[in-house]
């Protein structure tokens, strides 16, 4: 009888841990379903792996959306810009579904390089493969808060 | 002077004629074929002038990219392929007046950076491209900055790989006035693509198992699509950023998923959708900062959710359509309303018509607890059609404490709209 009791005690305590597990708060970045999950600010279903990004809130909730311009037009609203508590991921152009720091990212607008909602600005994770897209493409170097002011104009 | 000037009409009535015949004279036809003197569609345009008519015998002509740089119309006889090997673009246009039919034009290059069509018109008008057949193409037929053209009867099929690597079935871009008319689209990534066009008409058209959209609107105005059939989509139409789309009895059907839509609308104003079909999609129609759209006349049955009525979408108008075996008929995400509903037919409408008028004596309040639990705490699904939902929905439904009170139909109708 005794023996019983305890077992379902552990058995409990078992559960409470992977419950807490399973449903602890996750801070890194989510994969995007490719195809199928939908842009948080657009809802237009995310699609092109070059140009996925993300936003991680300060509580570890994932936003997803299908290119760089939704991403910064949502944060405009739900007023997040320069918050530095939110983190914004963007994909590496030249290695399609790899995440890197949005602030840190090299950026090129080229309007021949069309993104899903029309801002045509690619990232890159590093000056290199930057340089080899301008080379080979043109465009126009921009940084972080570049891109930025290029939505807010855009959507004034 | 009276002589003189009636002269001067005659010298000019025979120059007008003879300009007519030399134009006339100038349309020969060349004939391409394996056994004749020309053996590839590249020579043959080489040697045609404008206005003439190249003729191409069955057989397999892979020639890389061909470019149609003058006013001509090339017809395939008994379905002669063009293959393009998997590399660049096949067929290039780039002079006006260009009518291409009759073909079999299969396998255009993929890129990451340029966007390869089996026929991409580029900055031309007055071309067509009737009755061909596109397999496994990147982008099947791609208009560029293009104006008075007719894209009709293409029978047109992808590869449905993964989304980055398929293009569009039709795709438009910065074009005026052109139609799209009785083409079939298979999977591809949308089946049809609208971006920056005016005045675009899509008619009696099929879309079926296109990765992302059975037709996609961005940043357009004044445009229409009526008698087309999406189904199967990832999801049936998207409408972005756009003015003044007619939307006519159109069918959207089985487009199921997670994030899919029969028509999913997105800053839409002054537009019209009337007697369209949805049947059994996961949402019907999705409304996100529309305004002044109107929607009537259409079917809405076995949807998951036949209505997304967005708070932020003012002014619109839902008059005489039908609602019946949707999970749910509309759900919203706040107790604000600023929409109009009359004379719909509500299946789940339980109210009397004691004065025969054929309207239902008491408003109906369409929109359930349950539904707008629903929207702010998404796994609570699982409590679907659970007796203590129904029990929430009567109390909700004598006493309104979290649904829109505003958002009633004043008129429901008591018989199903025909």
């Amino acid at each position: 009888m005794h023996n019983y009791k305890l077992t379902s005690i552990l058995l409990l305590l078992f559960l409470l841990i992977l419950l807490f597990t399973s449903f602890g708060c996750k801070s890194g970045p989510e994969p995007i379903n490719y195809g199928q999950d939908e842009c948080e600010f657009c809802r237009m279903q995310i699609s092109d792996n070059r140009y996925g990004s993300e936003i991680i809130t300060d509580k570890g909730k994932v936003f997803k959306f299908d290119e760089a311009g939704c991403m910064i037009e949502y944060a405009m609203v739900k007023n997040l810009i320069g918050d530095a508590n939110q983190k914004f991921l963007v994909t590496d152009f030249a290695v399609p579904e790899t995440f890197i720091d949005a602030n840190s990212a090299f950026y090129v607008h080229n309007e021949n390089f069309r993104s899903p909602m029309g801002l045509n600005v690619m990232a890159f994770d590093s000056e290199i493969s930057r340089q080899k897209i301008v080379a080979e493409n043109n465009g126009h170097i921009l940084n972080w808060v570049d891109v930025i002011e290029l939505v807010k104009q855009r959507s004034m | 002077m009276q002589l003189k000037l009636s002269a001067t009409y005659f010298l000019f009535l025979i120059l007008f004629i003879l300009v007519l015949f030399s134009t006339c004279s100038l349309g020969k036809t060349i004939i391409v074929a394996a056994n004749s003197q020309i053996t590839t569609i590249k020579e043959a345009i080489s040697l045609a002038n404008d206005f003439d008519t190249i003729l191409i015998k069955p057989g397999v002509y892979s020639e890389g990219n061909i470019i149609v740089n003058k006013k001509l119309t090339i017809i395939g006889e008994d379905f002669p392929v063009v293959n393009g090997k998997g590399s660049g673009e096949i067929f290039t246009v780039i002079s006006t007046d260009v009518h291409i039919s009759g073909l079999v034009i299969k396998n255009s290059g993929v890129s990451f950076l340029e966007e390869h069509a089996g026929i991409k018109m580029k900055e031309v008008s007055n071309c067509s491209a009737t009755g061909n057949k596109f397999i496994n193409n990147f982008f099947a037929i791609y208009l560029a900055k293009s104006s008075d053209c007719i894209i009709s009867n293409n029978y047109i099929e992808g590869e449905r790989k993964r989304e980055a690597n398929s293009g569009n079935g039709i795709h438009l871009w910065y074009c005026r006035d052109v139609v799209i008319e009785n083409n079939k689209v298979f999977n591809h990534r949308d089946g049809i693509y609208f971006e920056f066009v005016r005045n675009g008409k899509i008619i009696n058209n099929h879309s079926e198992r296109n990765l992302r959209y059975g037709l996609h609107f961005m940043f357009s105005d004044s445009c229409s699509y009526s008698n087309n059939t999406f189904q199967n989509n990832g999801a049936g139409v998207a409408v972005m950023y756009t003015k003044n789309v007619l939307m006519f009895e159109n069918h959207f059907l089985k487009n199921w998923g997670a994030a899919s839509y029969g028509i999913l609308l997105k800053d839409i104003s002054d537009s019209k959708i009337e007697k369209n079909i949805f049947d059994e999609n996961s949402i019907g129609l999705y409304m996100e900062g529309c305004s002044r759209v109107t929607v009537g006349k259409n079917n809405f049955t076995k949807n998951g959710w036949a209505l997304k009525l967005m708070a932020n979408s003012m002014e619109n108008y839902f008059y005489n359509n039908n609602f019946v075996a949707n999970s749910f008929d509309i759900s919203t995400n706040s107790r604000q309303n600023f929409n109009t509903f009359e004379k719909n037919y509500w299946a789940e409408y339980d109210g009397y018509d004691l004065n025969k008028d054929g309207y239902g004596d008491v408003p109906f309040r369409p929109v359930t607890m349950f539904s707008m639990m629903i929207e702010s705490h998404p796994t609570s699904l699982v409590l679907l059609h659970s007796l203590f939902i129904d029990i929430l929905n009567v109390a909700e439904s004598i006493i309104p404490a979290i649904t829109p009170e505003a958002l009633t139909d004043s008129k429901p109708r008591m018989r199903m709209m025909n």
